[in-house]
């Protein structure tokens, strides 16, 4: 290639050689050359095999041009082309060759024709996508079923459906220096702060990465701890969270090409929220709320509680317990830290070895998981039958809280470690180590853990407990400009 | 960076220098229930049996069972330690209940036991403690027991969980030390005897056994038990016979549901008495009449009231007066409230307690509050 750019020239025929020049050896490029049979222009369209839908192309371009009766060539017939006969609903005319060629890797249709240094562009987006379904990680009980596809239109009209308002505002973004994505900030004007949106903005603009594949590229750029376990953003599947968070300020990105949506500013204690929250009557939400607060702190602290129980503190269990944990302890050959440990890391094989199979051989898994082993090494009293149990509650808990997934694992090691070396001090060492590294988070300014050390009903009514909606008169604080609801009476400060 | 790697090589150091502290698995060690203390037949020595619980391994079924080990010293931590070379595995002390003192090793002082229970750092201070009436303490730790297949656990269960239906003077280590503290207080323990049962022999609590100081003197027999309490202001529960003394055929039992005992000492020039102020609330157990007289009625409430009332006081007086006559000690703790309540008559009378306890006189004003009759409200009728 020539170091000089390329120009779109008033040759029709030059400017075909120019689009070939630049798609050398791409074979999916398809070329048209077609001519008027009433007044001879001569047309040639562009577009790529696969990405444009050929039935758009042959009834809404093609035939328009090639049965125009009345068109006359003089230099300005593009315009008319593009106003009066194109029957797309996008015709932009454009002139840089740039643009020539996103339009055509979008999947548009490139219209050149004789005697013009300009070319239309042409909407024949058509590609197979996926269905919309009900994400499989994010089932309800109650509720919208849909969730996001990979088409990033498709998406964002499912958020549209749902905030029919002016102010709900889509901002386009170009990142990846070879994929070229489209990113879109999704938020209600008035009630996102400017302040965390230009910082989202300002950060996404200085993303410098080859390709964004999945949000998750973009969520580890915006990310202002690297190093930290957790992440200061939420990711669902599912556009009713999306339009619940933004109705409360926040600001959701959505990358072409990703069924994941990611909102921010996050706190920690939306992990322990489910879209159900919201459908359901709100007693239950509250105790299914407690309940996975109860059990992030029970899967992470199970095995390290009783590890240090039982070889450390063994005073401190109550004697009947100790007795027949004791009893079953007879003829196992490890330390309980190996076995435990040991038995940690086989559930933890045997959940990753189930999220790659195929389903039916993910059943067959979960039988050998918990037949062949679980009742086996029991059996041949390789481990405790009390230990099944440990790994049991912890395994089953773990799964409340499926967005924390990885998390749990680390911290459960982490704890499991410390209380191997010290007990209980060990144990309330490394808990100590994580509230603190969880109270010194910040995601796009606001506290990580904020809210939850309050004792005020109306800051903490949506996070313990989810409280009936009525009561929510206040839009969380932190995170919304204007923080009244009014509709439902929210009035004075809060 | 530098400092980051001395960060983390010290924290590696504390971590893995320090070792694994405390550190032990649970299939190391034996958990001890319970230990009985006798004299060795030769004399000087000790003879401790610690009960321990033993766990085989028996087709899953965790499957427990006691193991008495018995071993001399010439301490009790002598003996103790002396148990490791036959049980192999160390001793674990944190969850045993109970302590089974000989009446012979109780007869010359249990300070030394004590002693050790409260000075090791792995026994706990809310151990009960018993006397065995029979000749040894370890025969307790064979016999049969009910609740458990851990025989020290039998006794323990009978002290705790069902302290609100019999009647005996429970004592824990941390109680007793504290009495040895306490001027011019003696204390009672509970004693166990054994009992035939269809099975073979098995435990029972009976009388309470008298301490001077630290050494055993006597037994207070097992009908003096409750009229002791009531004094002690310790009753939780248990069972008050009436019997009408104009008609001794009519026996009636009051179930207890709480008793409070006040005592406020009485000083005039001559001598010195105590007024006791007891309210007790019960409920009509077991009435069982062969008279006519319905105790139910407004009248026969009145009369049981009387004579529950009567029968209390003269109860009370009784076990007094055999304690003044038999020990010659304060066993019920007077001395101890006239302490608290007037420390500075207390001061001048300490030394001659023991003579002035014997010659103190008690005003007893019993008042026994009839909460119902149970389901009947009328005696049951045989209409033939």
């Amino acid at each position: 290639m020539d170091n000089s750019k390329p120009i779109i020239s008033n040759s029709l025929e030059e400017n075909i050689k120019t689009i070939q020049n630049i798609f050398q050896k791409d074979d999916t490029l398809q070329i048209r050359r077609v001519e008027n049979q009433y007044n001879g222009i001569k047309y040639c369209i562009f577009f790529i095999f696969g990405m444009a839908d050929s039935l758009v192309i042959n009834e809404n371009i093609l035939k328009p041009i090639l049965d125009n009766k009345v068109l006359v060539d003089d230099s300005d017939h593009i315009s008319y082309l593009a106003s009066n006969v194109l029957d797309t609903s996008q015709a932009n005319i454009i002139k840089d060759i740039d643009d020539v060629l996103n339009e055509l890797l979008m999947g548009n249709t490139i219209l050149f024709t004789e005697n013009c240094n300009q070319s239309i562009a042409l909407s024949s987006i058509g590609w197979k996508k996926r269905n919309i379904e009900e994400p499989p990680t994010e089932r309800v009980l109650r509720g919208p079923r849909e969730g996001f596809t990979e088409d990033l239109t498709t998406n964002l009209s499912m958020i549209r459906r749902k905030i029919q308002t002016k102010e709900l505002k889509f901002q386009f973004m170009t990142v990846g220096e070879r994929t070229n994505t489209k990113v879109c900030l999704c938020y209600i004007n008035g009630l996102a702060k400017e302040e965390i949106l230009n910082t989202v903005i300002s950060k996404i603009e200085d993303i410098s990465i080859d390709g964004i594949l999945d949000i998750k590229y973009l969520q580890e750029s915006l990310d202002e701890n690297p190093f930290s376990i957790f992440e200061i953003t939420m990711s669902t599947e599912k556009p009713d969270i999306v339009a619940g968070r933004i109705l409360e300020g926040r600001i959701a990105v959505l990358v072409n090409g990703s069924p994941i949506v990611m909102t921010l500013p996050s706190l920690f204690i939306e992990h322990m929220m489910a879209s159900d929250d919201y459908y359901l009557n709100y007693h239950m939400a509250s105790i299914g709320r407690l309940l996975r607060i109860f059990g992030f702190l029970l899967t992470i602290s199970v095995p390290a509680v009783y590890l240090s129980l039982i070889s450390f503190h063994q005073e401190m269990v109550p004697t009947p317990l100790l007795i027949s944990i004791y009893s079953s302890r007879a003829g196992v050959p490890f330390p309980t830290f190996l076995e435990l440990f040991l038995l940690l890391i086989t559930f933890e094989v045997l959940r990753e070895a189930g999220v790659r199979v195929p389903g039916p051989i993910g059943q067959s898994i979960s039988i050998v998981g918990a037949l062949v082993l679980g009742t086996a090494a029991v059996d041949a009293s390789f481990v405790s039958a009390p230990m099944i149990i440990v790994v049991g509650i912890t395994a089953i808990t773990s799964l409340l809280i499926p967005s924390l997934a990885g998390v749990v694992i680390i911290l459960r090691f982490f704890l499991l470690m410390l209380s191997s070396l010290l007990g209980i001090y060990g144990y309330i060492f490394g808990m100590l180590v994580i509230v603190i590294h969880l109270f010194s988070l910040r995601s796009f300014g606001v506290p990580y853990m904020n809210t939850l050390t309050s004792f005020r009903m109306q800051t903490i009514k949506d996070t313990y407990i989810r409280a009936p909606l009525w009561y929510m008169r206040y839009r969380p604080k932190f995170l919304s400009k204007d923080s009244k609801r009014q509709t439902i009476g929210g009035k004075g400060d809060e | 960076m530098n400092r980051y790697i001395i960060f983390l090589i010290v924290i590696f150091l504390c971590l893995s220098l320090s070792g694994c502290w405390n550190y032990h698995e649970l299939d190391d060690f034996y958990i001890v229930a319970g230990m009985s203390v006798d004299k060795a037949k030769d004399g000087e020595l000790f003879n401790v049996a610690v009960e321990v619980i033993n766990s085989e391994e028996t087709n899953l079924k965790p499957n427990i069972e006691s193991q008495v080990i018995e071993a001399k010293g010439v301490s009790i931590f002598d003996a103790v330690r002396d148990i490791i070379k036959i049980s192999a595995k160390k001793l674990y002390w944190s969850h045993a209940t109970t302590i089974i003192i000989s009446d012979d090793v109780a007869r010359e002082g249990i300070l030394p036991i004590l002693d050790w229970v409260s000075r090791d750092q792995e026994p706990r201070l809310n151990m009960d403690v018993f006397i065995s009436r029979e000749k040894t303490a370890k025969e307790l730790l064979s016999t049969i027991t009910f609740p458990t297949v851990i025989h020290s656990f039998e006794l323990e269960h009978m002290v705790t969980e069902s302290k609100d239906y019999i009647i005996t003077p429970i004592i824990k280590v941390y109680e007793l030390t504290n009495e040895f503290g306490v001027p011019k207080i003696h204390s009672v323990l509970p004693a166990v005897q054994v009992v035939p049962t269809s099975k073979g022999m098995s435990n029972r609590i009976s009388s309470g056994a008298v301490f001077k100081g630290d050494k055993l003197i006597g037994y207070l027999e097992e009908d003096n038990i409750l009229p002791y309490l009531f004094m002690k202001n310790k009753v939780n529960g248990g069972l008050l016979r009436v019997i009408n003394k104009d008609f001794p055929q009519d026996k009636i039992i009051l179930e207890i549901f709480e008793s409070k005992t006040k005592i406020k000492p009485a000083f005039s020039d001559k001598d010195m008495s105590l007024d006791l102020e007891i309210s007790t609330s019960v409920n009509i157990g077991e009435l069982n009449t062969k008279t006519n007289i319905d105790y139910l009625s407004k009248d026969g409430r009145k009369i049981l009231r009387k004579e529950a009332e009567e029968n209390l006081e003269a109860d009370i007086q009784k076990v007094f007066k055999t304690v003044q006559e038999e020990f010659e000690i304060d066993i019920f703790g007077f001395g101890n409230e006239i302490r608290k309540k007037h420390p500075q008559i207390w001061k001048t009378i300490e030394k001659d307690w023991d003579t002035i306890f014997q010659e103190l006189k008690l005003n007893i004003k019993c008042n026994i509050d009839f909460r119902n009759s149970g389901h009947f409200s009328k005696p049951i009728e045989v209409l033939r």
